[in-house]
Protein backbone atom coordinates (compact mmCIF):
# COMPACT_ATOMS: atom_id res chain seq x y z
CA UNK A 1 0.00 0.00 0.00
CA UNK A 2 0.89 3.67 -0.15
CA UNK A 3 4.13 4.75 1.48
CA UNK A 4 2.52 8.12 2.20
CA UNK A 5 1.60 8.75 5.82
CA UNK A 6 -2.00 7.61 6.34
CA UNK A 7 -4.02 10.64 7.24
CA UNK A 8 -7.75 11.17 7.15
CA UNK A 9 -7.40 14.94 7.68
CA UNK A 10 -5.70 15.77 4.41
CA UNK A 11 -7.15 18.77 2.64
CA UNK A 12 -6.18 21.27 -0.02
CA UNK A 13 -4.94 24.46 1.59
CA UNK A 14 -4.43 27.86 -0.02
CA UNK A 15 -1.68 27.60 -2.64
CA UNK A 16 -2.03 23.81 -2.93
CA UNK A 17 -0.49 22.34 -6.09
CA UNK A 18 -2.53 19.90 -8.16
CA UNK A 19 -1.02 17.87 -11.00
CA UNK A 20 -3.58 16.59 -13.52
CA UNK A 21 -2.03 13.87 -15.67
CA UNK A 22 -3.84 13.84 -19.02
CA UNK A 23 -5.59 16.61 -20.90
CA UNK A 24 -8.52 14.58 -22.23
CA UNK A 25 -12.10 15.35 -21.19
CA UNK A 26 -11.64 13.81 -17.70
CA UNK A 27 -8.57 15.94 -16.92
CA UNK A 28 -10.14 19.11 -18.32
CA UNK A 29 -13.48 18.56 -16.58
CA UNK A 30 -11.69 17.98 -13.26
CA UNK A 31 -9.69 21.17 -13.76
CA UNK A 32 -12.73 23.26 -14.70
CA UNK A 33 -14.84 22.10 -11.76
CA UNK A 34 -12.05 22.13 -9.16
CA UNK A 35 -10.95 25.65 -10.12
CA UNK A 36 -14.52 26.98 -10.27
CA UNK A 37 -15.43 25.51 -6.90
CA UNK A 38 -12.20 26.64 -5.26
CA UNK A 39 -12.83 30.20 -6.52
CA UNK A 40 -16.38 30.04 -5.18
CA UNK A 41 -15.22 29.18 -1.65
CA UNK A 42 -12.27 31.57 -1.80
CA UNK A 43 -9.54 28.93 -2.00
CA UNK A 44 -6.51 29.60 -4.15
CA UNK A 45 -5.20 26.47 -5.89
CA UNK A 46 -2.41 26.03 -8.41
CA UNK A 47 -3.46 23.46 -11.02
CA UNK A 48 -1.34 22.17 -13.90
CA UNK A 49 -2.52 19.83 -16.65
CA UNK A 50 0.27 17.68 -18.09
CA UNK A 51 -0.59 16.60 -21.63
CA UNK A 52 2.03 15.51 -24.10
CA UNK A 53 -0.25 15.63 -27.16
CA UNK A 54 -1.39 18.64 -29.07
CA UNK A 55 -4.97 17.99 -30.12
CA UNK A 56 -4.68 20.42 -33.02
CA UNK A 57 -2.93 18.15 -35.50
CA UNK A 58 -4.65 15.71 -37.83
CA UNK A 59 -4.70 11.94 -37.45
CA UNK A 60 -4.67 9.38 -34.61
CA UNK A 61 -1.45 10.62 -32.97
CA UNK A 62 -3.19 13.85 -31.95
CA UNK A 63 -6.53 12.29 -31.14
CA UNK A 64 -7.96 10.59 -28.07
CA UNK A 65 -9.60 8.13 -30.42
CA UNK A 66 -13.30 7.55 -29.88
CA UNK A 67 -16.52 7.83 -31.92
CA UNK A 68 -16.88 11.43 -30.72
CA UNK A 69 -20.55 11.38 -29.79
CA UNK A 70 -21.66 13.62 -26.92
CA UNK A 71 -24.95 12.32 -25.51
CA UNK A 72 -28.02 14.55 -25.22
CA UNK A 73 -27.85 14.31 -21.47
CA UNK A 74 -24.23 15.51 -21.43
CA UNK A 75 -24.90 18.29 -23.97
CA UNK A 76 -27.55 19.59 -21.56
CA UNK A 77 -25.36 19.20 -18.47
CA UNK A 78 -22.51 21.06 -20.17
CA UNK A 79 -24.87 23.83 -21.30
CA UNK A 80 -26.11 24.26 -17.71
CA UNK A 81 -22.45 24.47 -16.63
CA UNK A 82 -21.91 27.19 -19.24
CA UNK A 83 -20.04 25.00 -21.77
CA UNK A 84 -21.88 25.45 -25.06
CA UNK A 85 -20.99 23.25 -28.03
CA UNK A 86 -21.12 25.12 -31.33
CA UNK A 87 -19.51 24.82 -34.77
CA UNK A 88 -16.65 24.38 -35.60
CA UNK A 89 -16.25 22.17 -32.48
CA UNK A 90 -19.67 20.71 -33.18
CA UNK A 91 -19.46 18.68 -36.37
CA UNK A 92 -23.12 17.71 -36.58
CA UNK A 93 -26.14 17.95 -34.30
CA UNK A 94 -28.07 14.68 -34.21
CA UNK A 95 -31.82 14.26 -33.78
CA UNK A 96 -32.41 10.82 -35.29
CA UNK A 97 -31.11 7.26 -35.03
CA UNK A 98 -31.54 4.83 -37.88
CA UNK A 99 -31.57 1.15 -36.85
CA UNK A 100 -30.64 -1.06 -39.75
CA UNK A 101 -31.09 -4.81 -39.41
CA UNK A 102 -31.13 -7.48 -42.11
CA UNK A 103 -34.92 -7.55 -41.72
CA UNK A 104 -35.31 -3.84 -42.45
CA UNK A 105 -34.74 -0.52 -40.81
CA UNK A 106 -36.55 1.97 -38.62
CA UNK A 107 -35.97 5.66 -37.94
CA UNK A 108 -36.25 6.83 -34.35
CA UNK A 109 -36.63 10.54 -33.72
CA UNK A 110 -35.38 12.22 -30.58
CA UNK A 111 -38.10 12.11 -27.90
CA UNK A 112 -37.23 15.73 -27.05
CA UNK A 113 -37.89 16.76 -30.69
CA UNK A 114 -34.67 18.74 -30.90
CA UNK A 115 -31.15 18.28 -32.22
CA UNK A 116 -29.75 17.30 -28.87
CA UNK A 117 -26.75 15.01 -29.56
CA UNK A 118 -23.41 16.42 -30.69
CA UNK A 119 -20.79 14.75 -32.87
CA UNK A 120 -17.24 16.05 -32.48
CA UNK A 121 -13.65 15.32 -33.42
CA UNK A 122 -11.47 14.56 -30.42
CA UNK A 123 -8.31 15.70 -32.24
CA UNK A 124 -7.65 17.91 -35.24
CA UNK A 125 -9.67 15.66 -37.56
CA UNK A 126 -8.81 12.83 -39.96
CA UNK A 127 -5.42 12.52 -41.67
CA UNK A 128 -5.17 14.67 -44.83
CA UNK A 129 -8.33 16.49 -43.80
CA UNK A 130 -7.20 19.76 -45.29
CA UNK A 131 -6.51 18.20 -48.67
CA UNK A 132 -9.92 16.61 -48.90
CA UNK A 133 -12.17 19.23 -47.33
CA UNK A 134 -14.60 20.77 -49.75
CA UNK A 135 -15.05 23.88 -47.69
CA UNK A 136 -11.71 25.63 -47.42
CA UNK A 137 -12.94 27.92 -44.62
CA UNK A 138 -12.95 25.06 -42.13
CA UNK A 139 -9.38 23.95 -42.60
CA UNK A 140 -7.68 26.42 -40.27
CA UNK A 141 -10.31 26.46 -37.54
CA UNK A 142 -9.70 24.70 -34.25
CA UNK A 143 -12.11 21.79 -34.31
CA UNK A 144 -10.87 19.56 -31.50
CA UNK A 145 -13.32 18.94 -28.66
CA UNK A 146 -10.47 18.01 -26.30
CA UNK A 147 -8.60 21.20 -27.16
CA UNK A 148 -11.79 23.21 -26.62
CA UNK A 149 -12.17 21.72 -23.11
CA UNK A 150 -8.51 22.47 -22.32
CA UNK A 151 -9.20 26.09 -23.36
CA UNK A 152 -12.19 26.13 -20.97
CA UNK A 153 -9.88 24.86 -18.19
CA UNK A 154 -7.29 27.54 -19.06
CA UNK A 155 -9.99 30.22 -18.76
CA UNK A 156 -10.65 28.99 -15.23
CA UNK A 157 -6.93 29.35 -14.44
CA UNK A 158 -5.38 25.98 -15.29
CA UNK A 159 -1.80 25.89 -16.56
CA UNK A 160 -1.06 23.43 -19.37
CA UNK A 161 2.37 21.88 -19.84
CA UNK A 162 3.01 19.73 -22.94
CA UNK A 163 5.23 17.10 -21.36
CA UNK A 164 4.66 13.55 -20.13
CA UNK A 165 4.96 12.70 -16.48
CA UNK A 166 6.89 9.44 -16.48
CA UNK A 167 7.50 8.86 -12.78
CA UNK A 168 5.73 9.43 -9.50
CA UNK A 169 7.40 8.74 -6.16
CA UNK A 170 5.60 8.35 -2.87
CA UNK A 171 8.55 8.52 -0.49
CA UNK A 172 7.63 11.69 1.35
CA UNK A 173 4.51 13.39 2.64
CA UNK A 174 3.48 14.39 -0.85
CA UNK A 175 3.72 12.60 -4.25
CA UNK A 176 6.74 13.78 -6.21
CA UNK A 177 6.27 14.02 -9.99
CA UNK A 178 9.03 13.63 -12.55
CA UNK A 179 9.51 14.09 -16.27
CA UNK A 180 12.60 12.68 -18.07
CA UNK A 181 14.34 12.12 -14.76
CA UNK A 182 13.82 15.67 -13.54
CA UNK A 183 11.69 16.29 -10.48
CA UNK A 184 9.03 18.91 -11.23
CA UNK A 185 7.35 19.45 -7.87
CA UNK A 186 5.74 17.89 -4.80
CA UNK A 187 2.04 17.69 -5.56
CA UNK A 188 -0.65 18.09 -2.92
CA UNK A 189 -2.89 16.06 -5.21
CA UNK A 190 -2.19 13.96 -8.30
CA UNK A 191 -5.18 13.37 -10.60
CA UNK A 192 -4.90 10.48 -13.07
CA UNK A 193 -6.95 11.38 -16.11
CA UNK A 194 -4.72 9.38 -18.39
CA UNK A 195 -7.25 7.00 -19.96
CA UNK A 196 -6.37 3.37 -20.61
CA UNK A 197 -4.33 3.72 -23.78
CA UNK A 198 -1.50 5.43 -21.97
CA UNK A 199 1.42 3.82 -20.18
CA UNK A 200 0.72 6.37 -17.43
CA UNK A 201 -2.01 4.03 -16.12
CA UNK A 202 0.70 1.35 -15.63
CA UNK A 203 2.76 3.89 -13.72
CA UNK A 204 -0.06 4.30 -11.19
CA UNK A 205 -0.32 0.50 -10.82
CA UNK A 206 3.33 0.45 -9.88
CA UNK A 207 2.80 2.85 -6.97
CA UNK A 208 1.53 0.13 -4.67
CA UNK A 209 -1.69 1.94 -3.81
CA UNK A 210 -3.81 -1.06 -4.82
CA UNK A 211 -4.83 0.48 -8.15
CA UNK A 212 -5.46 -1.87 -11.09
CA UNK A 213 -6.53 -0.43 -14.43
CA UNK A 214 -9.89 -1.57 -15.87
CA UNK A 215 -10.27 -4.46 -18.30
CA UNK A 216 -10.49 -3.36 -21.93
CA UNK A 217 -11.49 -4.48 -25.40
CA UNK A 218 -10.46 -3.03 -28.73
CA UNK A 219 -12.71 -0.99 -30.97
CA UNK A 220 -12.06 0.11 -34.54
CA UNK A 221 -12.71 3.66 -35.72
CA UNK A 222 -12.36 4.84 -39.31
CA UNK A 223 -12.97 8.23 -40.86
CA UNK A 224 -14.31 7.95 -44.40
CA UNK A 225 -14.38 11.03 -46.62
CA UNK A 226 -17.64 11.56 -48.51
CA UNK A 227 -17.83 15.32 -48.97
CA UNK A 228 -20.11 17.68 -47.09
CA UNK A 229 -23.05 17.46 -49.51
CA UNK A 230 -23.05 13.66 -49.56
CA UNK A 231 -22.84 13.46 -45.76
CA UNK A 232 -25.70 15.93 -45.50
CA UNK A 233 -27.99 14.30 -48.05
CA UNK A 234 -27.16 10.66 -47.29
CA UNK A 235 -26.81 10.70 -43.50
CA UNK A 236 -28.37 14.01 -42.48
CA UNK A 237 -28.72 14.43 -38.73
CA UNK A 238 -28.90 10.68 -38.05
CA UNK A 239 -26.51 8.18 -36.52
CA UNK A 240 -26.92 4.84 -38.29
CA UNK A 241 -26.70 1.70 -36.13
CA UNK A 242 -26.15 -1.57 -37.99
CA UNK A 243 -27.18 -4.90 -36.48
CA UNK A 244 -26.44 -6.99 -39.55
CA UNK A 245 -24.88 -10.19 -38.20
CA UNK A 246 -21.39 -9.65 -39.63
CA UNK A 247 -19.15 -12.36 -38.13
CA UNK A 248 -17.28 -11.22 -35.00
CA UNK A 249 -18.89 -7.76 -35.13
CA UNK A 250 -20.94 -6.97 -32.06
CA UNK A 251 -22.03 -3.56 -33.17
CA UNK A 252 -21.33 -1.09 -35.98
CA UNK A 253 -22.36 2.52 -36.41
CA UNK A 254 -21.88 5.33 -38.89
CA UNK A 255 -21.77 8.84 -37.44
CA UNK A 256 -21.91 11.89 -39.73
CA UNK A 257 -19.31 14.63 -39.11
CA UNK A 258 -18.69 17.54 -41.47
CA UNK A 259 -17.48 16.06 -44.74
CA UNK A 260 -16.63 12.68 -43.18
CA UNK A 261 -18.49 9.80 -41.62
CA UNK A 262 -17.00 7.92 -38.67
CA UNK A 263 -17.38 4.15 -38.92
CA UNK A 264 -17.21 2.61 -35.44
CA UNK A 265 -17.04 -1.14 -35.02
CA UNK A 266 -16.93 -3.24 -31.91
CA UNK A 267 -16.10 -6.93 -31.71
CA UNK A 268 -13.38 -9.55 -31.73
CA UNK A 269 -10.28 -8.93 -33.86
CA UNK A 270 -11.73 -6.19 -36.04
CA UNK A 271 -9.29 -5.32 -38.82
CA UNK A 272 -9.19 -2.96 -41.77
CA UNK A 273 -10.63 -5.86 -43.83
CA UNK A 274 -13.64 -6.06 -41.43
CA UNK A 275 -14.31 -2.39 -42.19
CA UNK A 276 -13.99 -2.99 -45.94
CA UNK A 277 -16.37 -6.00 -45.65
CA UNK A 278 -18.79 -3.91 -43.62
CA UNK A 279 -18.75 -1.08 -46.16
CA UNK A 280 -19.28 -3.62 -48.95
CA UNK A 281 -22.39 -5.09 -47.31
CA UNK A 282 -25.35 -4.15 -49.59
CA UNK A 283 -27.31 -2.71 -46.62
CA UNK A 284 -24.40 -0.41 -45.79
CA UNK A 285 -23.42 0.36 -49.40
CA UNK A 286 -27.01 1.42 -50.02
CA UNK A 287 -26.46 4.38 -47.67
CA UNK A 288 -23.56 5.67 -49.77
CA UNK A 289 -23.76 7.38 -53.18
CA UNK A 290 -23.95 4.96 -56.16
CA UNK A 291 -20.65 6.15 -57.60
CA UNK A 292 -18.84 5.79 -54.26
CA UNK A 293 -16.38 2.99 -53.63
CA UNK A 294 -14.40 2.17 -50.47
CA UNK A 295 -11.14 4.14 -50.57
CA UNK A 296 -7.85 2.23 -50.39
CA UNK A 297 -6.57 4.36 -47.55
CA UNK A 298 -8.48 6.09 -44.80
CA UNK A 299 -7.77 7.47 -41.33
CA UNK A 300 -8.24 4.67 -38.82
CA UNK A 301 -7.34 3.76 -35.26
CA UNK A 302 -7.81 0.89 -32.83
CA UNK A 303 -8.59 2.44 -29.45
CA UNK A 304 -9.09 0.37 -26.33
CA UNK A 305 -12.38 0.84 -24.55
CA UNK A 306 -13.06 0.33 -20.90
CA UNK A 307 -15.39 -2.61 -20.17
CA UNK A 308 -14.65 -3.13 -16.51
CA UNK A 309 -13.90 -1.13 -13.42
CA UNK A 310 -10.54 -0.09 -12.00
CA UNK A 311 -9.68 -1.43 -8.55
CA UNK A 312 -9.08 1.11 -5.84
CA UNK A 313 -8.92 4.23 -8.06
CA UNK A 314 -7.78 6.49 -5.23
CA UNK A 315 -5.35 6.80 -2.32
CA UNK A 316 -4.16 9.61 -0.07
CA UNK A 317 -3.43 12.55 -2.44
CA UNK A 318 -4.16 10.47 -5.56
CA UNK A 319 -7.36 10.01 -7.55
CA UNK A 320 -7.99 8.32 -10.90
CA UNK A 321 -10.82 9.61 -13.08
CA UNK A 322 -12.51 8.93 -16.44
CA UNK A 323 -11.54 5.78 -18.33
CA UNK A 324 -8.72 5.15 -15.86
CA UNK A 325 -11.40 4.66 -13.20
CA UNK A 326 -14.94 3.71 -14.31
CA UNK A 327 -16.77 4.21 -17.58
CA UNK A 328 -20.21 3.34 -18.87
CA UNK A 329 -20.27 0.15 -20.93
CA UNK A 330 -19.79 0.82 -24.68
CA UNK A 331 -21.46 4.25 -24.48
CA UNK A 332 -21.00 7.79 -23.31
CA UNK A 333 -17.32 7.62 -22.36
CA UNK A 334 -17.18 11.42 -22.29
CA UNK A 335 -20.21 11.41 -19.99
CA UNK A 336 -18.42 9.02 -17.62
CA UNK A 337 -15.38 11.32 -17.67
CA UNK A 338 -17.68 14.21 -16.70
CA UNK A 339 -19.31 12.28 -13.85
CA UNK A 340 -16.12 10.92 -12.29
CA UNK A 341 -14.17 14.17 -12.79
CA UNK A 342 -16.88 16.26 -11.15
CA UNK A 343 -17.26 13.87 -8.22
CA UNK A 344 -13.47 13.88 -7.70
CA UNK A 345 -13.27 17.69 -7.95
CA UNK A 346 -16.14 18.19 -5.49
CA UNK A 347 -14.50 15.73 -3.06
CA UNK A 348 -11.05 17.31 -3.30
CA UNK A 349 -12.27 20.89 -2.85
CA UNK A 350 -15.15 20.43 -0.40
CA UNK A 351 -14.17 17.40 1.69
CA UNK A 352 -10.51 16.43 1.48
CA UNK A 353 -7.92 14.43 -0.41
CA UNK A 354 -7.35 11.44 1.83
CA UNK A 355 -8.13 7.84 0.89
CA UNK A 356 -11.06 8.02 3.34
CA UNK A 357 -12.46 11.19 1.73
CA UNK A 358 -12.30 9.72 -1.76
CA UNK A 359 -13.81 6.45 -0.55
CA UNK A 360 -16.69 8.26 1.13
CA UNK A 361 -17.47 10.99 -1.40
CA UNK A 362 -15.95 9.97 -4.74
CA UNK A 363 -16.14 6.19 -4.89
CA UNK A 364 -20.00 6.04 -4.76
CA UNK A 365 -20.03 7.66 -8.24
CA UNK A 366 -17.68 4.95 -9.59
CA UNK A 367 -19.68 2.22 -7.86
CA UNK A 368 -22.92 3.57 -9.35
CA UNK A 369 -21.38 3.40 -12.86
CA UNK A 370 -20.06 -0.12 -12.25
CA UNK A 371 -23.41 -1.34 -10.90
CA UNK A 372 -25.20 0.25 -13.82
CA UNK A 373 -22.90 -1.54 -16.28
CA UNK A 374 -24.22 -4.88 -15.01
CA UNK A 375 -27.64 -3.92 -16.38
CA UNK A 376 -25.90 -2.55 -19.49
CA UNK A 377 -24.31 -5.93 -20.20
CA UNK A 378 -27.74 -7.59 -19.74
CA UNK A 379 -29.31 -5.15 -22.20
CA UNK A 380 -26.56 -5.69 -24.77
CA UNK A 381 -26.90 -9.48 -24.38
CA UNK A 382 -30.61 -9.11 -25.16
CA UNK A 383 -29.78 -6.92 -28.20
CA UNK A 384 -27.39 -9.62 -29.38
CA UNK A 385 -30.13 -12.25 -29.10
CA UNK A 386 -32.60 -9.99 -30.90
CA UNK A 387 -30.06 -9.42 -33.66
CA UNK A 388 -29.45 -13.15 -34.12
CA UNK A 389 -33.07 -14.35 -33.93
CA UNK A 390 -35.07 -13.43 -37.06
CA UNK A 391 -38.54 -13.73 -35.50
CA UNK A 392 -37.67 -11.58 -32.48
CA UNK A 393 -35.82 -9.09 -34.73
CA UNK A 394 -38.82 -8.72 -37.05
CA UNK A 395 -41.18 -8.41 -34.06
CA UNK A 396 -39.07 -5.61 -32.62
CA UNK A 397 -39.04 -3.75 -35.94
CA UNK A 398 -42.80 -4.19 -36.24
CA UNK A 399 -43.30 -2.87 -32.71
CA UNK A 400 -41.04 0.13 -33.34
CA UNK A 401 -42.75 0.97 -36.65
CA UNK A 402 -46.18 0.76 -34.99
CA UNK A 403 -45.02 3.16 -32.28
CA UNK A 404 -43.76 5.62 -34.89
CA UNK A 405 -47.07 5.33 -36.83
CA UNK A 406 -49.26 5.71 -33.73
CA UNK A 407 -47.54 8.16 -31.40
CA UNK A 408 -50.71 8.48 -29.32
CA UNK A 409 -50.03 5.03 -27.83
CA UNK A 410 -46.62 6.18 -26.59
CA UNK A 411 -43.01 5.48 -27.56
CA UNK A 412 -42.21 2.89 -24.87
CA UNK A 413 -39.98 0.59 -26.94
CA UNK A 414 -38.57 3.41 -29.10
CA UNK A 415 -37.39 5.36 -26.07
CA UNK A 416 -35.83 2.22 -24.55
CA UNK A 417 -33.81 1.68 -27.73
CA UNK A 418 -33.09 5.41 -28.11
CA UNK A 419 -31.74 5.76 -24.58
CA UNK A 420 -29.73 2.57 -24.83
CA UNK A 421 -27.92 3.43 -28.05
CA UNK A 422 -27.55 7.14 -27.36
CA UNK A 423 -26.25 6.56 -23.83
CA UNK A 424 -28.78 9.13 -22.69
CA UNK A 425 -30.01 7.34 -19.57
CA UNK A 426 -28.60 4.97 -16.98
CA UNK A 427 -28.83 1.31 -18.06
CA UNK A 428 -30.66 0.55 -14.79
CA UNK A 429 -33.46 2.99 -15.69
CA UNK A 430 -33.64 1.62 -19.23
CA UNK A 431 -33.75 -1.95 -17.90
CA UNK A 432 -36.62 -1.13 -15.55
CA UNK A 433 -38.55 0.45 -18.44
CA UNK A 434 -37.73 -2.50 -20.72
CA UNK A 435 -39.28 -5.04 -18.32
CA UNK A 436 -42.52 -3.07 -18.07
CA UNK A 437 -45.24 -5.80 -18.25
CA UNK A 438 -47.30 -3.84 -20.80
CA UNK A 439 -44.30 -3.44 -23.09
CA UNK A 440 -43.37 -7.12 -22.74
CA UNK A 441 -46.97 -8.13 -23.50
CA UNK A 442 -47.03 -5.94 -26.63
CA UNK A 443 -43.73 -7.45 -27.68
CA UNK A 444 -45.09 -10.95 -27.14
CA UNK A 445 -48.19 -10.15 -29.19
CA UNK A 446 -45.91 -8.94 -31.99
CA UNK A 447 -43.86 -12.15 -31.81
CA UNK A 448 -47.03 -14.24 -32.14
CA UNK A 449 -48.20 -12.04 -35.05
CA UNK A 450 -44.91 -12.60 -36.89
CA UNK A 451 -45.09 -16.38 -36.24
CA UNK A 452 -48.69 -16.39 -37.50
CA UNK A 453 -47.77 -14.44 -40.66
CA UNK A 454 -44.89 -16.87 -41.32
CA UNK A 455 -47.15 -19.91 -40.88
CA UNK A 456 -49.74 -18.36 -43.17
CA UNK A 457 -47.12 -17.75 -45.86
CA UNK A 458 -45.81 -21.32 -45.58
CA UNK A 459 -49.38 -22.72 -45.63
CA UNK A 460 -50.22 -20.78 -48.81
CA UNK A 461 -47.08 -22.00 -50.52
CA UNK B 1 -31.63 19.75 -45.27
CA UNK B 2 -29.92 23.06 -44.55
CA UNK B 3 -26.37 23.04 -43.24
CA UNK B 4 -27.35 25.62 -40.61
CA UNK B 5 -29.44 22.86 -39.02
CA UNK B 6 -26.19 21.33 -37.86
CA UNK B 7 -26.49 23.49 -34.75
CA UNK B 8 -27.82 22.03 -31.51
CA UNK B 9 -31.31 22.69 -30.16
CA UNK B 10 -34.39 24.22 -31.74
CA UNK B 11 -34.63 27.23 -34.08
CA UNK B 12 -36.78 30.29 -33.39
CA UNK B 13 -37.20 33.04 -35.98
CA UNK B 14 -36.90 36.73 -35.12
CA UNK B 15 -39.97 37.91 -33.18
CA UNK B 16 -41.36 34.46 -32.45
CA UNK B 17 -42.73 33.88 -28.96
CA UNK B 18 -40.92 31.15 -27.02
CA UNK B 19 -43.47 31.26 -24.22
CA UNK B 20 -46.18 33.67 -23.10
CA UNK B 21 -46.61 35.21 -19.66
CA UNK B 22 -49.04 33.19 -17.51
CA UNK B 23 -48.78 30.11 -19.72
CA UNK B 24 -47.96 26.76 -18.11
CA UNK B 25 -44.28 25.89 -18.39
CA UNK B 26 -42.43 22.62 -17.99
CA UNK B 27 -39.19 23.52 -19.78
CA UNK B 28 -36.15 25.67 -19.23
CA UNK B 29 -34.10 27.03 -22.12
CA UNK B 30 -30.41 27.69 -22.70
CA UNK B 31 -29.41 30.10 -25.46
CA UNK B 32 -27.05 28.40 -27.93
CA UNK B 33 -26.92 31.46 -30.18
CA UNK B 34 -28.81 34.74 -30.58
CA UNK B 35 -30.66 36.96 -28.11
CA UNK B 36 -33.94 36.56 -26.20
CA UNK B 37 -36.06 39.38 -24.78
CA UNK B 38 -37.86 38.80 -21.49
CA UNK B 39 -40.94 41.05 -21.34
CA UNK B 40 -43.80 41.73 -19.00
CA UNK B 41 -47.14 43.34 -19.79
CA UNK B 42 -49.01 45.59 -17.39
CA UNK B 43 -52.17 46.88 -19.06
CA UNK B 44 -51.22 48.37 -22.41
CA UNK B 45 -47.59 48.84 -21.38
CA UNK B 46 -44.98 46.24 -22.36
CA UNK B 47 -41.71 46.46 -20.44
CA UNK B 48 -38.51 44.68 -21.41
CA UNK B 49 -37.09 43.23 -18.18
CA UNK B 50 -33.93 41.83 -19.71
CA UNK B 51 -32.23 40.87 -22.94
CA UNK B 52 -30.45 37.55 -22.57
CA UNK B 53 -27.44 36.44 -24.57
CA UNK B 54 -25.64 33.24 -25.60
CA UNK B 55 -25.09 30.87 -22.67
CA UNK B 56 -27.83 32.48 -20.55
CA UNK B 57 -30.79 30.41 -19.45
CA UNK B 58 -34.39 31.28 -18.74
CA UNK B 59 -37.68 29.62 -17.87
CA UNK B 60 -36.12 27.82 -14.90
CA UNK B 61 -38.42 29.45 -12.32
CA UNK B 62 -41.47 27.46 -13.41
CA UNK B 63 -39.49 24.25 -13.06
CA UNK B 64 -38.91 24.95 -9.37
CA UNK B 65 -42.18 26.59 -8.27
CA UNK B 66 -44.63 25.06 -10.79
CA UNK B 67 -46.31 28.45 -11.22
CA UNK B 68 -47.24 29.82 -14.67
CA UNK B 69 -44.59 31.75 -16.61
CA UNK B 70 -43.88 35.09 -14.94
CA UNK B 71 -42.96 36.85 -18.21
CA UNK B 72 -42.99 36.44 -21.98
CA UNK B 73 -39.86 35.30 -23.82
CA UNK B 74 -39.40 36.45 -27.42
CA UNK B 75 -36.64 35.76 -29.95
CA UNK B 76 -34.70 38.91 -30.82
CA UNK B 77 -33.20 37.94 -34.17
CA UNK B 78 -32.85 34.28 -35.13
CA UNK B 79 -32.23 32.19 -32.04
CA UNK B 80 -31.17 28.62 -31.30
CA UNK B 81 -32.27 27.24 -27.96
CA UNK B 82 -31.58 24.04 -26.08
CA UNK B 83 -34.70 22.90 -24.27
CA UNK B 84 -34.54 20.91 -21.02
CA UNK B 85 -37.78 19.50 -19.65
CA UNK B 86 -38.69 19.58 -15.97
CA UNK B 87 -38.43 15.85 -15.33
CA UNK B 88 -34.99 15.57 -16.94
CA UNK B 89 -33.80 18.69 -15.18
CA UNK B 90 -34.92 17.53 -11.72
CA UNK B 91 -33.41 14.08 -12.38
CA UNK B 92 -30.08 15.70 -13.19
CA UNK B 93 -30.19 17.85 -10.05
CA UNK B 94 -31.09 14.87 -7.87
CA UNK B 95 -28.11 12.90 -9.27
CA UNK B 96 -25.72 15.82 -8.92
CA UNK B 97 -26.94 18.56 -6.57
CA UNK B 98 -23.84 20.67 -7.34
CA UNK B 99 -25.36 21.24 -10.80
CA UNK B 100 -27.70 23.68 -9.11
CA UNK B 101 -24.72 25.92 -8.11
CA UNK B 102 -24.62 27.75 -11.44
CA UNK B 103 -28.40 28.15 -11.54
CA UNK B 104 -28.40 29.50 -7.98
CA UNK B 105 -25.50 31.79 -8.88
CA UNK B 106 -27.43 33.23 -11.85
CA UNK B 107 -30.65 33.51 -9.82
CA UNK B 108 -28.74 35.30 -7.01
CA UNK B 109 -27.30 37.74 -9.57
CA UNK B 110 -30.79 38.41 -10.90
CA UNK B 111 -32.15 39.01 -7.37
CA UNK B 112 -29.28 41.44 -6.66
CA UNK B 113 -30.02 43.27 -9.92
CA UNK B 114 -33.72 43.42 -9.06
CA UNK B 115 -32.89 44.72 -5.54
CA UNK B 116 -30.80 47.45 -7.11
CA UNK B 117 -33.57 48.40 -9.54
CA UNK B 118 -36.14 48.51 -6.71
CA UNK B 119 -33.82 50.64 -4.60
CA UNK B 120 -33.25 53.07 -7.49
CA UNK B 121 -36.97 53.20 -8.09
CA UNK B 122 -37.73 53.92 -4.39
CA UNK B 123 -35.02 56.58 -4.39
CA UNK B 124 -36.56 58.23 -7.47
CA UNK B 125 -40.06 58.08 -5.92
CA UNK B 126 -38.76 59.64 -2.71
CA UNK B 127 -37.10 62.43 -4.71
CA UNK B 128 -40.32 63.09 -6.56
CA UNK B 129 -42.26 63.14 -3.25
CA UNK B 130 -39.79 65.60 -1.75
CA UNK B 131 -39.63 67.85 -4.84
CA UNK B 132 -42.90 67.26 -6.67
CA UNK B 133 -42.33 70.11 -9.16
CA UNK B 134 -38.77 69.29 -10.11
CA UNK B 135 -38.49 67.05 -13.15
CA UNK B 136 -35.17 65.50 -13.88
Amino acid sequence: MSKLKENSNLELKNGARIAVLGGGPAGSFFSIFALKLAKQIGKDIDLTIFEQKSFLNEGPSSCNMCAGVVSESLVQLLAIEGIILKPPILQRAIDTYNFQTISGDVLLNSPSLQRGIATVYRGGGPVNKSASETNGDDTHKKISFDDFLIDCAKKEGAKVVNIRIDKIELNNDKPEIFSKGEKLFDADLVVGGCGINATTAKMFEGLGIGYTHPSVIKAFQSEIHLGKTNVLTRFGNAIHIFLINQPDVKFAAITPKGSYVTVSMLGKDITKQSVVDFLSNPLVKNKFPDSWSTPDAFCRCVPKINVGAARHPFADRIVMIGDASSARLYKDGIGSAYMTAKAAANTAILYGISDTDFHKHYYPTCKAINRDNFFGSLMFAVTDTVNKTPIIRESLLRLLRNEQKHPESGYKCSTVLWDMFTGNERYTDIFVRAIDPRLLLTFLINIFSIIFIRFKTIWRQ
Amino acid sequence: MKDEESSLGKDYKDGSIIFKENSAGKEMYIIISGKVKIMKEKGPVETILATLDEGDFFGEMSLFDNYPRSATAMASGDVKLLEINQKNFLKKISKDPSLAFRILEKMSQRIRLTDEKILNHIFEMQNIAKNPFVFT
